[in-house]
């Protein structure tokens, strides 16, 4: 009888170990993430594409994945500095981001917006027909 | 088809760099010696049409964006090398102003999309101007983007042959050639369409200010 309790007692500790081996526990809980929203010229999102997050003064990426349905990078710092968010698409498209993280762990209040698209644009125009007037009267002095 | 800063490695765009430089050098003394100013007023507006033309995007089916270049009809009016000068000031100011395409892969977008797209577009057009003209400027259009989209789609491609971690993952665009083929050159395959009816748009109306080129030569630059 003894013998058999001991055996019994034995067999539950050998099931326990690998049960607990393979046991994956979960917790859930709310936090503060940095939030990258990434979205084409015309608004639609950059979705499911690949990207890499890369904490600050570090090569290896710390998390790799795709972005979401809505085109964002989400992730939860430890450190501050400046953490680097690269996105790829297969066809070339993407970007190479610093998100600077201030010592709360937060991402660091972007500045105010700056010019519109289309006032860079319209500069951008400006600056052409600046260039090539320049060039104009350099050929004009030359070629009388 | 602008690829942005992190996407190429130093033994790419370092010596692209070099190549565009020469590249530059070169056509800045034939712009000195041979555009005169009757040409550089539309040399500008062409230029700047271009500009404008590349910031409007159209999505594709799968979520990607595209936009015509320009490459055709700037090579077809104005020749390669007036057309390469044009497009690489597009560029920079693109990079500097919107972050469309990178600094670092600046030469890379110079080469492929204003050298290599415009030799293309120049060498279909003298190819088919015996039998149309149309039909000449139509593919000068076709040709300037899909040549430029096959030679971008190599580059991107080339990338995880070149650099690698330690651990084997690439560290700068990671996917090869088979993914940057097909995702690259396909939709320019369309976008090229458009290319080529804005090449051909510009060949018909802008001819009679500015004559079409003998192959390989804009009529300011022969």
């Amino acid at each position: 009888m003894r013998a058999a309790s001991l055996l019994a007692g034995f067999a539950l500790f050998a099931a326990a170990v690998p049960a607990a081996a393979h046991g994956l526990d979960h917790r859930v809980t709310g936090d503060h993430a940095v939030v990258v929203t990434l979205t084409y010229d015309d608004g639609a999102p950059f979705s499911f594409e690949s990207c890499e997050v890369t904490p600050p003064a570090e090569d290896t990426p710390s998390q790799v994945g795709r972005t979401d349905r809505s085109g964002r990078v989400v992730f939860l710092p430890d450190r501050a500095g400046d953490w680097r968010v690269r996105v790829m698409a297969e066809d070339g498209h993407g970007a190479d981001l610093t998100v600077p993280v201030g010592a709360d762990l937060l991402p660091a209040a972007s500045g105010p917006a700056g010019p519109s698209r289309f006032a860079r644009l319209v500069t951008g125009v400006s600056v052409l027909f600046g260039i090539f007037g320049v060039v104009a009267l350099v050929i004009t002095r030359r070629k009388p | 088809m602008h690829v942005p800063d992190g996407f190429l490695g130093p033994q790419t765009y370092l010596p692209a760099y070099g190549v565009a430089g020469v590249m530059w050098a070169a056509g800045l003394r034939r712009l000195r010696a041979r555009l005169d100013a009757a040409t550089l007023p539309r040399l500008a507006v062409v230029t700047a049409a271009a500009f404008v033309l590349m910031m409007i995007t159209v999505p594709l089916p799968g979520g990607t964006t595209v936009h015509v270049a320009g490459i055709g009809m700037l090579a077809v009016l104005f020749g390669v090398w007036n057309a390469f000068l044009s497009l690489s000031l597009v560029f920079l100011l693109q990079a500097l102003l919107f972050g469309d395409g990178g600094v670092t892969a600046l030469p890379v977008n110079a080469l492929a999309m204003g050298l290599v797209g415009s030799l293309a577009a120049v060498g279909a057009y003298g190819l088919l101007r015996r039998w149309s003209r149309d039909a000449a400027l139509f593919a000068a259009g076709w040709a300037g983007t899909v040549a430029a989209a096959l030679v971008m789609a190599g580059v991107l491609g080339l990338q995880p042959l070149l650099s690698r971690a330690p651990d084997g993952s690439p560290l700068f665009f990671p996917f090869g050639w088979r993914t940057t083929l097909p995702a690259v050159v396909l939709p320019h395959l369309v976008v090229g369409v458009a290319d080529g009816a804005l090449a051909l748009l510009a060949g018909r109306f802008l001819a009679p200010q500015t004559a079409p080129p003998p192959p390989g030569r804009g009529p300011e630059a022969a």
